[in-house]
């Protein structure tokens, strides 16, 4: 089946060396949580791995790579179409019907710049998991990666008009979701 | 232009991807529009919360497995695949393994016809035999028997005659 050279593997190695980094952090951008991430980027990899002799290293790799991850993502979602996340503010109820508040551990002292950062980055994240996988793509390239309308529409197969009407119902949902941190002088 | 096209056009222009002509008519509807110009501010600010978001490092390890899984996964397989390949490539043991798998399944088709032709020869005289002297030493016991008690008291015995008042 596969036996590869020792170039071969080294090339793979620098594939992997390329590309790691940012394919999990779309990954982990796409869905929300480090263990779903890791598996995405894994899964990614390993497709790279067995596809190796096929890879043209002219083409786009990044591009098959970004859409791997979303087709992988979707895959998931399809399988636990349950999944859902729990508020942690959220009252439990017990079995006789009773209100609980839930206790979560302290997670310690921390300075206080990074707690609000992460508390940030937690409602944004929640944010983007709002939109449907196809807005979250988008917007993800273009805000958080800082990819310009073409690059995206080549990274999506999308054309650019797809682009631009996907990114700017992405950015007016999360508009309505993130109200609480919009600016409020020119309210009115 | 209208409200409705100008704030579908507030993405692009804020992305510096709207060309010149409509990008004008914007700036105009911008200047008189307050509901499009917080709308713009808006927009702006979810952007700039997005591209503030920290880079995401992977944890570590990740690359290192990234590196070596599928390595990994594929020897295993290899391995196996190459074993069954070298097996294969010799006449003798190739022509040995499908022997072998023809006797395993042919054997068991053919045992059980031949099984079953047999107890189709001695099936039925034995099993007269065996019901004859079970029922002949506990006649109750005997489901057929019993049936017969139970389902139809009246009928006659094989040989007897009709009473006439059977007849009726």
């Amino acid at each position: 089946m596969l036996r590869y050279q020792r170039h071969e593997i080294e090339a793979y190695e620098a594939l992997v060396e390329r590309y790691g980094r940012r394919i999990y952090a779309l990954a982990y951008r796409m869905a929300g949580n480090d263990a779903d991430a890791k598996d995405l980027t894994q899964e990614a990899f390993v497709r790279v791995y067995r596809n190796l002799r096929r890879i043209d290293p002219a083409a786009n790799l990044e591009s098959w790579l970004y859409r791997i991850v979303t087709n992988l993502y979707i895959d998931l979602l399809r399988r636990r179409p349950k999944a859902r996340i729990e508020s942690l503010d959220a009252p439990l109820l017990t079995t006789k019907g009773e209100e609980v508040v839930r206790e979560v551990p302290d997670p310690g002292p921390k300075p206080e710049e990074l707690i609000v950062d992460a508390q940030l980055d937690a409602d944004i994240q929640r944010a983007l998991l709002a939109l449907s996988p196809d807005l979250r793509m988008v917007v993800v390239l273009s805000d958080v990666e800082g990819r310009s309308y073409e690059e995206i529409a080549e990274l999506a197969r999308i054309p650019i008009g797809t682009v631009k009407s996907r990114l700017h119902r992405a950015r007016r949902v999360l508009q309505a979701r993130l109200a609480h941190l919009m600016p409020r002088g020119d309210r009115g | 232009m209208t409200h409705l096209a100008a704030s579908q056009r507030l993405s692009a222009y804020l992305d510096g991807e709207l060309a010149d002509p409509e990008r004008q008519v914007l700036d105009a509807h911008l200047r008189g529009c307050t509901v499009c110009r917080r709308d713009l501010a808006e927009l702006a600010r979810v952007k700039s919360l997005l591209s503030a978001l920290p880079e995401v490092e992977p944890p570590p390890g990740l690359l290192a497995d990234l590196r070596e899984a599928p390595a990994r996964l594929t020897s295993v397989l290899d391995s196996v695949m190459a074993w069954l390949r070298s097996a294969f490539r010799r006449p003798a043991v190739a022509a040995a393994a499908v022997m072998l798998a023809l006797l395993l399944i042919v054997l068991p088709i053919a045992k059980g016809r031949l099984d079953r032709l047999q107890a189709a020869n001695v099936g039925v005289d034995v099993y007269v035999h065996e019901q004859a002297l079970f029922s002949a030493a506990d006649p109750f016991a005997d489901p057929a028997y019993l049936g017969l008690l139970i389902s139809d008291a009246n009928i006659a015995l094989v040989g007897q005659r009709r009473s006439p008042e059977e007849d009726r």
